[in-house]
């Protein structure tokens, strides 16, 4: 061994304990995230509550965990990033700030987002494998489910209110002078009625049904399997409606809701994944102000269809 | 530093083959074109597992909303049925599956009457008087 090489071995390892020293330093200083106080913790049965804790609650929740490696630097404003987003969708500790419904609906979105890969994020399941939710944890939030399904029975109530409705239009039946427009620049278009059925269904999470339209450009798209992506033009519209139970058991659609639409344009949507998104509520069609980001942040769920979730699939 | 490029290379690696449990799947074929009729309303029966949607020409359409007070001849009516399945992508929905059958009503004015001509393609266990009585008195859903 020469003199010259030891000496740079030196500062090698000089150098390499600089910056170790420096990247322990800036670690055990760096705040990654500050937990706030529990404040309205989620209720529910301690084998549901195990699985969300162990796969969920680093970042849905104010009882995250850090490990060393998360407080590196660019690992810490990644951590950060992800955690602060993810609380803001929702926060298992702040739990009774959501209302019934919007407690329910996630309740179902969880259990989807986990089946479709998309949760916990796959960057945080690489270094925990133990979050993955398994087999086993998909089950037992799925027995879960079965038991806040929403069983429609006869009400008078409804009733009611949907032949109000009904009376109304028939009665009245004139077409609206000039159609509403989303923030999004997405007018409602009723030629919808001429094109053809795409699908429907039926939801057991929220009580309501639903009729699903394809234009020429997206009913093409399917026929010929070219949906991923899907072509600009495509639109496809939703209408809602409440069940309503007859009395033979049947059910019809009751109270109209609203109707909802995703228009394809893959340069003016891009922040969308290049479907627009927009919701006309009642049948005032009130233009709905949720932001597009939030449908679209769930219909990554369908993320195999383009996005686009009412496909009639084989078995 | 070595250690944050190792991990963020870690990241890269792991995000590149992050994948779904969704298994792939294959779309079904639509087994029924409407052929410019429109869709009345729809109807679940979960009792039989399965869901069906009412179409009408224009004629049919007047009746739905209650604008002829008496029959017309030349009113279409075709009730689609379908099988409930579950669907692909989202747990806590049930969607239209394979077609199990499609039942047509005419209603044609013959020497003053009006008479009731029944078709039915796929034939499915479907109960015809129940069927038509349905087409001939079903309301018309809300479409804004
Ligand atoms: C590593 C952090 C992390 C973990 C762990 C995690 N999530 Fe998330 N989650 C996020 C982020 C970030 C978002 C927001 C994504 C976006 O806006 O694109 C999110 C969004 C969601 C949404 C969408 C909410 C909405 O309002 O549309 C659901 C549902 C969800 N997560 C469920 C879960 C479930 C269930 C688990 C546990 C099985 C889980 N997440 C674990 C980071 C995480
Ligand atoms: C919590 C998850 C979620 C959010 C948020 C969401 N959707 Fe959806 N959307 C679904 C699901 C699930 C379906 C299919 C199931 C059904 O309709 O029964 C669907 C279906 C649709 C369809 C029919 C086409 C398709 O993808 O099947 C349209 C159009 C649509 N949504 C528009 C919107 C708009 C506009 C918004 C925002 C205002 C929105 N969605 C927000 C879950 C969501």
């Amino acid at each position: 061994m020469t003199k010259l090489f030891k000496r740079k071995m030196m500062i090698v390892v000089v150098l390499a304990v600089i910056a170790i020293t420096t990247v322990t330093i800036i670690s055990i200083n760096t705040t990654v995230i500050a937990n706030s106080p529990v404040t309205g913790e989620i209720q529910l049965p301690a084998d549901v509550k195990q699985v969300l804790m162990q796969s969920c609650y680093d970042c849905h929740s104010n009882e995250t965990k850090l490990h060393w490696y998360n407080k590196l630097p660019i690992a810490a404003s990644l951590a950060r990033r992800d955690i602060t987003k993810a609380r803001k969708h929702f926060n298992f500790s702040e739990w009774n700030k959501l209302s019934p419904n919007e407690q329910n609906g996630l309740l179902w979105e969880m259990y989807n987002m986990v089946n479709a890969g998309e949760m916990p994020l796959p960057s945080y399941t690489a270094l925990h494998p133990g979050a993955k939710v398994s087999p086993t944890g998909l089950s037992i939030l799925r027995n879960y489910l079965n038991t806040i399904k929403v069983d429609p029975a006869f009400n008078a109530d409804k009733e009611k209110q949907a032949d109000s409705q009904y009376l109304k239009w028939v009665n009245r039946y004139a077409p609206p002078d000039s159609l509403p427009v989303s923030a999004n620049g997405i007018k409602h278009m009723p030629e919808y009625r001429n094109w053809q059925v795409m699908s429907t269904t039926s939801r057991l999470d929220n009580g309501t049904m639903r009729v699903m339209y394809a234009n020429p450009v997206a009913y093409n798209a399917i026929k010929t399997g070219r949906i991923n992506p899907w072509p600009n033009g495509s639109v496809i519209v939703k209408l809602v409606w409440e069940k309503l139970v007859t009395a033979s058991g049947d059910i019809r659609p009751g109270k109209f809701l609203n109707v909802q639409y995703m228009v394809r344009d893959s340069e003016k949507f891009k922040d969308t994944k290049g479907w627009g998104y927009a919701k006309f509520e009642t049948p005032a069609l009130k233009p709905d102000n949720e932001s597009p980001s939030k449908c679209a942040s769930c219909h990554q769920a369908a993320n195999q269809t383009g996005y686009v979730f009412d496909l009639s699939t084989k078995d | 530093m070595k250690n944050a490029i190792l991990y963020l290379s870690l990241i890269l690696v792991f995000c590149s083959c992050a994948s779904g449990v969704n298994k792939k799947v294959h779309l079904r074929e639509y087994a029924f074109n409407d052929s410019g009729l429109k869709v009345i309303t729809a109807r679940l029966n979960d009792r039989s597992g399965t869901m069906s949607t009412l179409y009408g020409n224009s004629a049919a359409f007047d009746w739905s909303m209650g604008k002829n007070t008496s029959r017309i001849g030349g009113e279409v009516y075709k009730l689609v049925t379908y099988k409930q399945q579950d669907h692909a992508f989202w747990y806590g929905s049930r969607i239209n599956g394979k077609v199990i059958q499609v039942e047509t009503l005419q209603l044609k004015q013959q020497a003053g009457r009006i008479v009731p001509v029944y078709t039915i393609e796929y034939p499915g266990p479907a109960d015809t008087l129940a069927s038509i009585n349905y087409m001939m008195n079903a309301t018309a859903a809300y479409f804004p």
